[in-house]
């Protein structure tokens, strides 16, 4: 198998996080749900940091994410699938 | 093919009481901040002494003074200490700290610096600590079980591929080693915000699991809810942390709980530095996340090795504890 570009924790999640440096927008990124060493592929949307996260499916504001299989937050702007998913459009329930 | 952590072992010293350490230190401990020149001092004198200033000590009382105690005994205490030489301002607390390490067998000696100064001050304790660099240098190192060491851990400026990487690898360590007999411990109270459930499932008994909701709980009332701002005050996860990619306090809690790996469960829950008392396996312990705080409470406790990870390179550092500097 190639080196994956995404690697996501469980199944339920809907992000995953890049761990390839210098992703570029428009990149067909190989993905590996670490659970179960299945994969997918996925094209992002933007120029993504190592270490971030990425929209596994469209989410508007309101959507909890998921990640770990566990509640992690809520959107509180759009992310397209592929796109970026950080402090811009997601935030902390608790707060 | 199966991993066998059975039988493994590690050079190292048997102390008096029968812990073992993986280093030898002679410290120069001051039972006060006003003494720290005075350790400094020694430490300059003295080679292969190291002093342990910090900023505690004066006019403390009630259980902020037990704790303070608690940590400075238990530093002196650490087996990865050989010997120690306290120096405090007077006489009376400086025993009390003497007193406690002295519990293990080590030698130990008290300087107070009234009705003397600093200048003999530094020259009585220069001479002991000389003599203890001397003693200390003889000792030699044994064959010793590996799952003799205390082993704690503490996340280090996270990022999201400590979630994936790192703490996994810690955590199978856990697994591994901690059914063997190995001590272990975790904390960092405020960075469970988020899987607080999963760490209360962690317990190996639902008394343990209580105990660690009333004390989660307690921050949450007595610290966080009384003083909060906005997001976390702006401090959870911190800067660094967002830029490695960590959004929330949840997801870096899931991340930080990956350390104890996918079955070890912790039998009991600690104070801040207080030692273990329900035998061999892993532990919790209220800590700040801080991660200074968190690994000298941890060595007070009595841990020896100190498997931190991190990808961000924090920079935390207690002198007793080995991958202090971990640049």
């Amino acid at each position: 198998m190639s080196i994956p570009h995404l690697l996501v924790h469980d199944r339920r999640d809907n992000v995953g996080v890049v761990v390839v440096e210098g992703l570029s927008a428009g990149t067909e990124m190989l993905c590996v749900i670490t659970h179960d060493n299945s994969d997918f592929t996925l094209t992002a949307k933007a120029d993504i940091p190592i270490g971030h996260k990425v929209a596994l499916t469209d989410l508007a504001a309101g959507d909890t994410i998921i990640k770990y299989g566990e509640d992690i937050g809520r959107m509180v702007g759009p992310a397209e699938t592929g796109g970026h998913v950080h402090v811009h459009n997601m935030k902390t329930k608790r707060w | 093919m199966a991993y066998d952590a059975s039988n493994m072992t590690v050079n190292a010293w048997r102390r008096e009481n029968g812990r073992v350490g993986v280093r030898n230190h002679v410290i120069i401990l001051p039972v006060d901040d006003i003494s720290n020149a005075a350790c400094e001092a020694v430490g300059n004198n003295v080679k292969g002494t190291m002093a342990l200033p910090h900023s505690y000590g004066r006019l403390q009382f009630g259980e902020d003074l037990d704790l303070h105690f608690r940590t400075m005994i238990g530093t002196g205490a650490n087996p990865n200490v050989a010997a120690v030489v306290v120096i405090g301002i007077e006489p009376e607390w400086t025993q009390v700290i003497v007193d406690g390490i002295a519990k293990t067998g080590k030698p130990v000696t008290g300087f107070s610096i009234e009705q003397k100064g600093d200048f003999e001050t530094i020259r009585q304790a220069s001479w002991k600590a000389k003599e203890y660099v001397h003693w200390a240098t003889e000792l030699q190192k044994e064959v010793c079980p590996l799952t003799d060491l205390w082993v704690s851990t503490k996340c280090g400026e996270s990022d999201t591929t400590t979630g994936l990487g790192s703490c996994p690898t810690v955590g199978n360590m856990y697994d591994k080693l901690i059914p063997e007999g190995l001590y272990g411990c975790f904390g960092e109270t405020s960075e469970i915000t988020g899987a607080e459930h999963i760490c209360k499932a962690r317990a190996a008994n639902p008394e343990a699991g209580e105990k660690f909701m009333k004390l989660f709980q307690a921050y949450q009332d007595d610290v966080i809810e009384q003083f909060k701002t906005t997001d976390l005050s702006d401090s959870q996860p911190t800067k660094g942390n967002i830029e490695g990619g960590l959004t929330t306090i949840e997801e870096k809690a899931f991340g930080n709980l990956e350390k104890i790996g996918k079955k070890a469960k912790y039998v009991d829950v600690l104070g801040p530095a207080e030692e273990p008392s329900m035998g061999r396996g892993l532990y919790f312990m209220d800590t700040s996340s801080a991660a200074a705080e968190c690994v000298t409470l941890q060595a007070a406790a009595g841990g020896n090795g100190l498997a931190v990870r991190a990808l961000r390179l924090c920079g935390a550092s207690v002198p007793d504890r080995p991958g202090q500097r971990h640049r």
